[in-house]
């Protein structure tokens, strides 16, 4: 076998050589490396399909089936589980991912990592354009600001800023045209947390890496 | 008595399959939901045969040429839309340590002719012989080899440079 044909037989299938493409495969080093690459992105390939299955797949297959015969008892204990944490992820949902508010606050978060990464202090003048008229005139007490823009959000337009405190920083999302009537709400997902209030004008959210981190600063803010 | 052997068997393949047979249908449609229903249904008529199923050492390509026709026949009822990056970068995968390089594999996978897809899931994934994909896929055995060289060659061109091949090739620099 030549170096040609060994490369073509790689190519069909890297783990299951013929005798001659093993025997080439000692005497050339050159495709020897060519079969490890190949192999090596095989495993890679294997690693990449693997998404995770819906939980309990089988036995979901089973149940739903009704393939388990003698064991009906057990399948039914598996259907009436599967609908009661399913009813209970339906009404709990809410509670559990918290308000459209917070979600959108750690989002918008998330996908601004630059937020967290410049550490330089924002200067007065642009504070003083950004926040004066939120009466947020405080939250310099509280830390050094590093970040300060106008963002877009969900079609309004949202002050971020983010203040250095000593527990590490912390985001402030000011909505001034968000709508009135909002209730106080927490939020947790993507390892972050979120406290939204309402304002006189408008809305807050308080964004953490923890809940006590946000509502340590939302006690801070209110006390300065 | 032997219906209690029979389903034994069948809930040890499911439990042994139904992974599987979810990946591979969901890289064929890229929909969890759709991949999920359809997985139920090669199982529900994996059962419905099971009693004339023999061999079993062809249990697995058996249930992957089901899967491929529950596939097939969703496929004529309706064109599925398939979003080139759906979902492709929220998946977290299980087994591989580096999330970067799955993503890129992932894209690059989803940019083969889908030709050169199925013959190469239905190896990797499903450990199938190229003898096993022919009649599966209703081709020959030399046609299913050509598409997994042409497959492999193309995945690796798309990933030159990003994939773990880069290691070899820093090594030989």
């Amino acid at each position: 076998m030549n170096c040609l044909d060994f490369r073509r037989a790689i190519f069909v299938n890297p783990r299951d050589l013929e005798e001659a493409a093993r025997a080439h495969s000692l005497d050339c080093a050159a495709c020897r490396d060519f079969l490890e690459t190949q192999r090596e992105m095989d495993a890679a390939l294997f690693a990449a399909l693997q998404v995770p299955p819906p939980d309990g797949f089988a036995d979901r297959i089973l149940v739903t089936r009704g393939l388990r015969p003698g064991r009906r008892r057990f399948a039914w204990a598996i259907a009436a589980t599967l609908l009661l944490a399913g009813g209970l992820v339906l009404f709990a949902r809410p509670w559990l991912e918290g308000d459209p508010l917070g979600r959108e606050a750690i989002a918008h978060v998330v996908q601004e990592p630059q937020s967290y990464t410049t550490t330089h202090a924002v200067s007065n003048e642009i504070l003083a354009v950004l926040l004066a008229d939120q009466g947020m005139k405080a939250i310099r007490t509280l830390g050094q600001v590093t970040y300060a823009r106008f963002c877009p959000m969900d079609g309004r337009i949202a002050r971020h800023v983010v203040v250095r405190t000593a527990r590490g920083p912390v985001t402030l999302l000011l909505m001034p045209e968000d709508p009135a009537g909002r209730r106080r709400s927490v939020t947790n997902r993507d390892g972050m947390s979120a406290v939204t209030l309402p304002l006189a004008r408008g809305s807050l959210a308080i964004v953490a890496s923890s809940l006590a981190q946000a509502l340590e600063f939302e006690k801070a803010l209110q006390a300065a | 008595m032997f219906l209690s052997v029979h389903s034994t068997g069948f809930e040890t393949v499911v439990r042994a399959y139904a992974n599987d047979v979810f990946r591979y249908l969901y890289w064929l449609c890229r929909d969890r939901n759709v991949a999920e229903d359809l997985s139920q249904e090669t199982f529900a008529r994996a059962w419905a045969a099971w009693e004339d199923q023999r061999d079993e050492k062809a249990l697995k390509a058996w249930l992957f040429t089901i899967a491929r026709n529950e596939h097939a026949r969703l496929y004529e009822r309706k064109r599925l839309d398939i979003d080139p990056d759906a979902e492709l970068d929220a998946i977290v995968s299980h087994t591989t340590s580096d999330p970067g390089m799955a993503i890129d594999i992932r894209r690059a996978f989803a940019l083969l002719p889908e030709a050169y897809r199925e013959p190469l899931l239905l190896q990797v994934l499903g450990g199938l012989t190229s003898a096993e994909i022919a009649a599966a896929t209703r081709s020959s055995e030399d046609a299913v080899n050509m598409r997994l060289s042409r497959a492999r060659k193309s995945l690796r061109q798309l990933l030159d440079g990003k994939g773990p091949g880069r290691r070899n090739k820093e090594r030989q620099a």
